[in-house]
């Protein structure tokens, strides 16, 4: 077999050295020694612009020979290409060549890369068929830098050995092709040998065994670095007949890597490799990965090294620490998403299989895992997970928790089953606990489109203590039981909208929650928008509820355009007033009282403020509020306009005996404000009236 | 006569042009909710980002977000922590822009108030802090 993408394949280096070497040697001999015209010829030199070989071109070759006052060699070489790889200004110059029969050595040679001077002293040997070359850095360093190769061979079959001590890792990196340099390795050194066996043309066997240590590189952003980074690596490759079976194994005991988004420090990562090549395919059989503190994978890969094509790779993970897996790996892939300030523990396993460019499928378990969101989004604790999924195939699992928060409100033990198909994630059906209740769900759907997650369900809603509800989202306090049936929530492009209406019973009326839209959920700053109406609720148990002072009948509620940011509303229109109907219409004193703190002083006329003592309650005929909220300042109005000039509004209309009669004069109010004066009066058990 | 028609309509055509721009006037200090939440949580960041400002790891960049410019300037060990600070920061910026047009009741307005909000930034930056010009290239302040 002769893999011709292997440049160094198509035409076998040590071989092809040994050859030229040797042919150049005969040449050598020929021309200058065994020539009559030797003493006549104090040297040659001559030029070529340019060869091409199969193995390498070169431009502006030079080769100098004089052999007075001692046989002396330069060659020098402005450009080489070799197997896709380039050098530029090459110098060697041997000033001690010892010329034989059997061969030729050089003991004092210099070899120019570039910058940088190296000692280079060769021994060609015919007879033991060997050729040696030691290479040092000039001047000598502390280091004791040395490279060494020796290539022997027997008849058609030869073995080259490179060992290289205290190597400086940047003689490499000057090697490396141009196009490649935007990784600049600053320093590294290397110990250790590489082995390398064929016969003719062609390599049958290679090995390596090479420690890296104080390697530092990087490019030009500092986007992908590495610094104070020790490697062992160990490999070797043998030919079989047409195939080959090789092998190879890293570890990687200290340094650190940044290489964006990803961070990894040295603390003993193991990655081996084995496998074997067959027809232009390289097909790994063994793979595996061992992440120190974070745990081990192992993998199979085929891929077509012609077309650079990743055929299959099988990867499969178990038991990893997820705490450590999230902060390396997972969490800097998510920056933009609301896992980005998300810390993880617990453990999860992995096992996924790709094949021609396609994922056909992954299987996610996931043990004890526990997602908690720095600014209490969200958190889950106690997460146990079977997610399958296949690519043609539906398949079955089900995520389980013993509790979770989502925007404050906690939700309780719950288990959901899912079925997993193609691009889709489906619930038939489950119920979660929510607070005091539950939320069944109903046909859940998600669907990954090219703009991002899209899902819908429909479902329920099981009664859910108000009290609690408004607890947990931190709003005002509200009393009652929510429930009802969700016809329709859909979530896409951040967006969660809701058809139909949500019932729900509170105060012994009913509460409808419909045009449901948030946007941006989990975000930093959620956007609430719905329209809202409570129909014939029971003042009574309201203003108990609020320790706002005893107020008996029923009033119809609606609030339009409201529209929560952050939870706090930003915007509304509601309108308050008394519900048609037959019923008891009183009002104690200390509503009233809380009534005019909310309308502004001189709420009462002064005959009132002077029964209003008096009596502990009084009847009213009608009830009615209204507020415009733009940003924070509330438009104000009553039931009608108290005056012609619209200045004052009526809020309470009184009837019979003792009737009150309630003015506000607050037409624009910060609503803040006007919420905290509210808490005042509630708080306090003797209000002050103006 | 024909002069005065041209004079005359000249200066309505200015008024209308007066009137508009103070009619679209942008409250750059509106100050809703999700406003006061952004600016807060960006304050406290800031505490964390002035560091990578002064040492031009961190630039402000033209369309008024900023971006990890200089890696090299960060420890190995930083550079994952400064891209998740610098994430969060777009975020907000970006979302600060958003409500910003929306508490002025023009959603559409959102590029105007980032390009305003990119100037302000610059002009506010200290000195020695890098920051991105128009034409893209980078220039310390």
């Amino acid at each position: 077999m002769k893999p011709d993408w292997l440049w160094f394949h198509r035409d076998i280096f040590p071989s092809r050295v040994c050859r030229l070497f040797a042919r150049f040697w005969l040449f050598f001999l020929i021309s200058v020694l065994s020539s009559p015209a030797v003493a006549a010829l104090p040297g040659f030199e001559f030029m070529l612009q340019h060869i091409r070989h199969p193995v390498f071109t070169a431009r502006s070759a030079e080769i100098k020979f004089t052999a007075f006052p001692s046989p002396a060699l330069v060659v020098t070489l402005d450009d080489l290409v070799m197997g896709g790889h380039r050098w530029r200004n090459l110098r060697m110059e041997c000033n001690q060549i010892h010329v034989s029969r059997d061969g030729a050595d050089c003991d004092a040679g210099v070899l120019r890369l570039g910058k940088k001077s190296l000692s280079v002293n060769v021994q060609f040997s015919l007879q033991r068929k060997s050729l040696i070359i030691g290479i040092q850095p000039v001047p000598v360093t502390g280091a004791r830098e040395k490279w060494r190769l020796e290539i022997g061979w027997q008849e058609d079959k030869w073995h080259g050995v490179l060992k290289i001590m205290n190597g400086d890792g940047t003689l490499l990196a000057d090697l490396l092709p141009l196009e490649e340099k935007q990784i600049q390795i600053h320093q590294a050194r290397l110990n250790g040998e590489i082995h390398l066996s064929g016969s003719g043309v062609a390599i049958s066997a290679l090995s390596a065994h090479l420690n890296v240590s104080q390697l530092s590189f990087g490019d030009a952003s500092g986007l992908h670095a590495g610094e104070h980074i020790s490697l062992q690596m160990d490999a070797d490759a043998r030919q079989t007949g047409k195939d080959w079976q090789w092998r190879g194994k890293i570890a990687w005991p200290e340094g650190e890597i940044f290489w964006q988004p990803f961070y990894f420090s040295g603390q003993g990562h193991e990655f081996a490799i084995a496998g074997t090549l067959h027809d232009r395919h390289i097909n790994v059989t063994h793979g595996r990965v061992d992440l120190a503190g974070i745990g081990k994978a192992k993998f199979s890969a085929v891929a077509d090294v012609a077309g650079r094509t990743l055929q299959q790779i099988r990867f499969s993970a178990t038991d990893l620490e997820l705490s450590p897996l999230f902060d390396s790996i997972l969490r800097p892939l998510a920056v933009d998403t609301a896992l980005a300030e998300t810390s993880a523990s617990g453990r999860a396993d992995f096992d996924w299989h790709y094949r021609d460019g396609e994922h056909q499928s992954l299987v996610i378990d996931l043990q004890d895992v526990s997602l908690i969101d720095a600014h209490d989004r969200f958190s889950i604790e106690e997460l146990n997970a079977h997610i399958p999924w296949n690519h043609d195939e539906k398949r079955n699992g089900s995520i389980q928790f013993d509790n979770a928060r989502v925007l404050g409100i906690p939700l309780g033990a719950t288990r959901i089953p899912i079925e997993t198909k193609g691009a889709q994630f489906s619930i038939p059906r489950a119920e979660v606990a929510v607070l005091d209740g539950k939320m069944q769900i109903e046909n859940f759907l998600a669907i990954h489109e090219t703009t991002g997650w899209q899902w819908q369900f429909n479902g329920a809603l099981l009664p859910i203590s108000m009290e609690k509800l408004t607890e947990a989202l931190r709003i005002q306090p509200m009393y009652g039981t929510l429930s009802g049936t969700i016809p329709k929530m859909r979530y896409a492009n951040s967006t969660i909208t809701m058809e139909g209406e949500l019932v729900s019973g509170i105060f012994d009326g009913v509460a409808v929650a419909r045009n449901l839209v948030l946007e941006n959920p989990l975000s930093l700053t959620p956007h609430l928008i719905m329209d809202m109406a409570m129909h014939h609720v029971d003042l009574d148990l309201l203003t108990r509820a609020y320790s706002f002072g005893s107020m008996q009948g029923r009033v119809d509620v609606e609030v339009n355009n409201l529209e929560l940011v952050d939870w706090e509303p930003v915007r509304f229109d509601t309108k308050l007033v008394s519900s048609a109907g037959n019923y008891k219409r009183r009002i104690s004193q200390a509503a009233i009282k809380n009534l005019i703190a909310l309308g502004g002083g001189g709420a009462v006329t002064a005959i009132q403020r002077s029964f209003l003592g008096l009596f502990g309650q009084f009847s009213y005929a009608e009830i009615g509020w209204r507020c415009k909220l733009r940003g924070h300042i509330c438009q104000m109005g009553g039931i009608e306009p108290a005056t012609s000039d619209g200045k004052s509004y009526v809020l309470v209309k009184g009837s019979g005996i003792p009737a009150i009669t309630i003015t506000g004069y607050n037409q624009e109010v910060d609503w803040p404000e006007l919420l905290k004066r509210l808490e005042r009066a509630v708080e306090s058990s003797n209000p002050i009236i103006h | 006569m024909y002069k005065q028609l041209i004079r005359c309509t000249a200066l309505v055509l200015l008024g209308l042009f007066l009137w508009a721009g103070h009619a679209g006037a942008v409250d750059f200090e509106a100050n809703t909710p999700a406003v006061t939440r952004l600016k807060q949580n960006m304050q406290q960041r800031h505490n964390q980002l002035a560091p990578f400002y002064d040492t031009g790891a961190v630039g402000l960049t033209r369309d008024g977000l900023i971006v990890l410019r200089d890696a090299n300037a960060v420890p190995l060990s930083g550079r994952q922590a400064v891209n998740a600070l610098v994430a969060a920061e777009n975020q907000d910026r970006n979302a600060l822009y958003r409500e910003i047009a929306l508490a002025n009741n023009h959603p559409e307005w959102e590029n105007d108030i980032r390009s305003t909000f990119a100037q302000r930034w610059i002009a506010s930056a200290r000195s020695g802090w890098w920051y991105q010009q128009g034409n893209g290239t980078w220039q310390k302040k």
